[in-house]
């Protein structure tokens, strides 16, 4: 479903249904705010550079942002771009902690785990789009090669911690984070994620 | 323009389908009981808390920020601590009491552990059989203690005879005891400072003794929360507070109502989390009280 710049997914409605489902204690809004938070990272800086957003998506993989940034901002910009979202989101994170209180710090928590697991080099995530950024802008012309081996390399390092500790914890919510990982893997055009 | 002249049949039903099942989980999660969610729940995620995880990064980035000691690492409890030393009473020793805090007994027959994660009364709450009903845990509460395990420093064992007369904090079902536990997430075992007792939201929470209200407050991990000051340097400690009823500086007498029982701060389900110090040292409720 599309209204304007905003794509709505079928895979986003069903992942807000489990949420919804087996949300407690406020950890369905937490995950949304702490994506908002993030993505306004990515924003803000894109529209002070006079970047153009060229659709919002609302998928199973989260929100992510189409952008001309590349074509009319260049390299340098678009990076700060892409990283001011993890950097805004570390940033909250920090501002939440100071604040004593039990939503407070889980929006902390959520915050910091959001800004780290977006700094991960793979594909669809930031660190993965910073990483081709600066591939790209050095010239690198095996760039997508090296993109994917490295983020194969960390599917795979992700994968065996993932199921090693479903094992040892028979915690099944681990393979389901990797198999939300290996979801954002689809080629994409230049998006945040 | 190729894709606008496809017809989107395919999209369509697919977003009817997940819309019908995002109506289906909300009328779901209206009527059925929580028990079916905590049941899923516990069966994806292995039992895992993951707003307790939250809160335990955010206390953790807390201690990082501010330079301030983690609550897991510090028994003190500042809120607590100021309240003066303990009296020079005498102690009386109490041969029944296992220095290592075994767990209650109530907790062994096959039931274990939504968690309270975060705070330094490692508030891991053991869940017996009757309170989850349909989890078969193959953690064995009843394994021992690591060799090398030692006793909290600010934790004292001593059955002390009260100056007062004490009263039940709370009615309802006793969940979790002080003592070592294997930590739910941690699998490891980890200090809880009181005990437990759940009931439902809103169940009456009363003064253990008379006494003057110390601090009422909001925690992260504790939620709403009450400290009474008793006689002689005799503190309790009242958490996961529904709502408080007294106010700081005010008169309670043992057995007044002073809140109602809830599930905030971190906490998996309404429950009383009680403590009781003399002075710094965290004492053991169930030795005052009748928990039967």
């Amino acid at each position: 479903m599309t209204v304007g710049k905003l794509r709505i997914r079928a895979g986003f409605v069903l992942l807000v249904a489990a949420l919804v489902y087996l949300d407690e204690g406020y950890f369905l809004w937490i995950v949304f705010g702490a994506a908002l938070l993030h993505e306004l990272g990515h924003y803000i800086p894109l529209k002070l550079f006079g970047g153009r957003v060229l659709s919002l998506e609302l998928s199973g993989g989260g929100l992510s942002m189409e952008h001309d940034a590349r074509s009319s901002l260049g390299y340098g910009k678009e990076l700060f771009a892409v990283l001011m979202g993890p950097a805004v989101s570390i940033g909250f994170a920090l501002l939440f902690s100071l604040r004593d209180g039990m939503i407070t710090e889980r929006v902390a928590g959520m915050c910091l785990a959001h800004g780290f697991f977006n700094l991960l080099p793979m594909r669809g995530l930031d660190g993965g789009r910073a990483l081709e950024i600066v591939l790209e802008s050095n010239g690198v012309s095996s760039t997508h090669t090296v993109l994917r081996t490295v983020t194969v390399v960390c599917a795979v390092a992700l994968g065996i911690c993932c199921i090693a500790l479903a094992v040892l914890y028979r915690n099944l919510s681990l393979p389901l984070a990797l198999l939300y990982l290996l979801m954002l893997q689809k080629p994409e055009k230049a998006k945040i994620q | 323009m190729e894709e606008k002249k496809k017809p989107p049949v395919k999209a369509i039903i697919q977003l009817s389908v997940s819309l019908a099942i995002l109506g289906g989980a909300l009328l779901t999660r209206w009527f059925y009981p929580e028990e079916t969610r905590a049941f899923i729940r516990r069966y994806i995620s292995g039992g895992l808390d993951y707003t307790a995880v939250l809160s335990e990064m955010g206390e953790s980035l807390r201690a990082f920020v501010l330079g301030v000691p983690h609550p897991d690492e510090a028994v003190d409890n500042p809120d607590v601590d100021d309240l003066g030393a303990p009296p020079p009473d005498e102690a009386v020793d109490n041969p029944d009491i296992d220095d290592l805090g075994a767990p209650p007994e109530n907790s062994q027959d096959g039931g274990v552990t939504l968690s309270n994660l975060g705070g330094f009364d490692a508030p891991i709450t053991w869940v017996n059989a009757d309170f989850l009903p349909s989890f078969t845990g193959e953690e064995d509460n009843t394994a021992p203690i690591p060799f090398g395990t030692v006793k909290p420093d600010k934790v004292d064992f001593t059955f002390y005879q009260l100056p007062f007369a004490a009263a039940r904090p709370a009615n309802g079902t006793f969940t979790s005891g002080f003592g070592y536990r294997i930590h739910p997430i941690y699998k490891d075992w980890r200090f809880h400072y009181g005990f437990d007792i759940a009931n439902e939201t809103g169940s009456d929470i009363c003064a253990f003794a008379d006494g003057t209200v110390a601090a009422t407050g909001v925690s992260g991990s504790y939620g709403n929360y009450v400290i009474l000051e008793h006689a002689d340097g005799y503190v309790t400690l009242y958490a996961h507070c529904d709502s408080v009823s007294v106010s700081e500086g005010q008169k309670v007498s043992a057995g007044g109502v002073i809140a109602r029982m809830g599930s905030t701060g971190v906490s998996t389900g309404p429950h009383l989390h009680f403590e009781l110090r003399r002075g710094e040292f965290f004492l053991n409720p169930s030795l005052y009280i009748d928990i039967e």
